[in-house]
């Protein structure tokens, strides 16, 4: 647990990497305490990417919960030369999409079921500029197409290439969603700056 | 001077945006937008939009995670066990004591023969790792089990479990991990093993198709691919001797090295 104590402290990104691949290492080896540093480390920043793809707070809880779950599972099978936020995070990113997925097979029976249902649709910034909380906005209001790809790349700063893997669609693919979207929510912000008299 | 028209400057806007412009492409985007009134409004429009996302994104109002509901989960998970894993482990076991009695049996009476003394023991984990010829299936609750020398751990999935030897090593074994366990070595066949010398009282070396590696006081994680194909060597503290192919060399902490299969150290089951 020394030792794990030690990697609890560390500064900087590089710090983070180094930190995580060694309480993975520790992990793959059955340490659990290691494990629960990591849980710790990460929870917040995978809660946050569930929720702003899945738009709905509990359903967000679960897949956060789920892949943590499945990163325990398949430990054996990380990387260690790879930062392990970023493998965690694409593993968030299949929980979220399977979600999804199985939302829209079963659409009818949840929109029965959510229409009492009053959580925020989806996390809204704090102390951000009125611009940028309108951008926001506006992205949750895109289909599931043009918004994922828009929050994996602002939301986790993924590359084209990241968010192609990620969605498992081609980099063609990816670079086309990133620029509809956000054509699609410069409109938005056009229309309403227009409404509103601002820009 | 080449010209741009309108439509391919809002492809390249989006592209720079993306990160992905290059330098010409980036020239051609200034020259065109020196001219052109309407594109450089659209340029400063989804530039607008660019760092409002990021700045929105940024500062999105998370509630407080639940760890402690995580934790629960992985807690859940680990005392999952599906169905099958009843009945598999007892077939792999079957199958292995078939195939190591086979291998072990010129040894037996012989002279040189290994006592079958224990050499270890399962010090913690959770896992299906199923362990011959004592048909024994390392699990957390049969944490202390005491394993035999030329003991093979075959690996059916489930959680990393780690083994500590009598000599102070500590080994942890990747789910689709097969070794075979010596006094003072192991041997691995496919998988990952985490080797933690820090504090082994004696040399331990790990022997796998790959190469052959000590380190006394050295953490490190060796791995190989699905096919076997190849193995990799990472170095967390310590310094590890690696010999391959015919050579060796030291690596230092921070180092990690991919190794081919050396035809001199093929091992079998």
């Amino acid at each position: 647990m020394a030792e794990t104590d030690a990697l609890r402290r560390g500064s900087g990104q590089d710090g983070a990497n180094v930190a995580d691949r060694h309480l993975a290492a520790l992990a793959t080896g059955g340490d659990g305490d290691a494990f629960d540093l990591l849980i710790e480390r990460h929870l917040a920043s995978v809660q946050r990417l569930c929720w702003s793809m899945l738009s709905n707070r509990p359903d967000a809880e679960d897949a956060a919960q789920e892949t943590f779950v499945r990163a325990w599972r398949c430990l054996g099978r990380f990387d260690t030369q790879r930062a392990f936020g970023p493998w965690l995070r694409g593993i968030a990113t299949k929980v979220c999409l399977q979600m999804l997925r199985s939302r829209g097979r079963h659409s009818d029976r949840e929109m029965s079921l959510d229409a009492s249902y009053h959580e925020p649709a989806a996390p809204e910034p704090v102390e951000a500029s009125p611009l940028a909380r309108r951008a926001v906005e506006a992205l949750a209001t895109l289909s599931e197409t043009y918004r994922l790809p828009l929050t994996l790349f602002y939301l986790e700063d993924a590359s084209v290439a990241e968010v192609a893997e990620a969605l498992e669609i081609s980099q063609g693919a990816a670079r086309v969603r990133l620029h509809r979207g956000r054509e699609q929510i410069r409109e938005i912000l056009m229309e309403r700056g227009t409404d509103d008299g601002t820009t | 001077m080449e010209r741009l028209d309108c439509e391919i400057t809002e492809r390249l806007v989006h592209l720079k945006l993306d990160g992905e412009l290059r330098g010409d492409d980036q020239r051609l985007l200034t020259e065109h937008m020196d001219r052109c009134e309407d594109c450089r409004r659209l340029h400063e429009e989804l530039s607008q939009v660019d760092g409002a996302l990021r700045e929105g994104l940024g500062a999105l109002e998370m509630p407080e995670p639940d760890i402690d509901g995580t934790r629960q989960s992985i807690q859940r998970a680990r005392r999952f066990r599906p169905s099958w894993s009843r009945w598999l482990p007892a077939a792999a076991a079957l199958l292995l004591v078939v195939t190591v009695t086979l291998i072990a049996l010129p040894r037996l009476g012989g002279p040189g023969s290994v006592a079958a003394a224990p050499a270890m023991v399962v010090s913690g984990g959770d896992a299906m790792h199923v362990f011959e010829p004592d048909q024994r299936t390392a699990q957390s609750r049969q944490a202390g089990t005491e394993l035999q020398e030329h003991s093979v751990a075959w690996g059916l999935g489930g959680e990393p479990i780690l083994l500590e030897f009598v000599g102070g090593a500590r080994v942890g074994l990747s789910n689709e991990a097969v070794v075979r366990i010596g006094r003072k070595s192991i041997d691995l066949f496919k998988g990952g093993l985490r080797v933690d010398l820090e504090n082994a009282g004696e040399d331990f070396t790990v022997v796998t198709p790959w190469g052959e590696f000590s380190g006394p006081g050295s953490l490190f994680i060796v791995h190989s691919d699905a096919d076997g194909g190849s193995a990799r060597i990472d170095v967390y503290s310590g310094e590890v001797t690696v010999n391959s192919r015919g050579t060796q060399r030291v690596l230092a902490e921070g180092q990690t090295s991919t190794l081919k299969p050396d035809p001199e150290r093929a091992i079998t089951l």
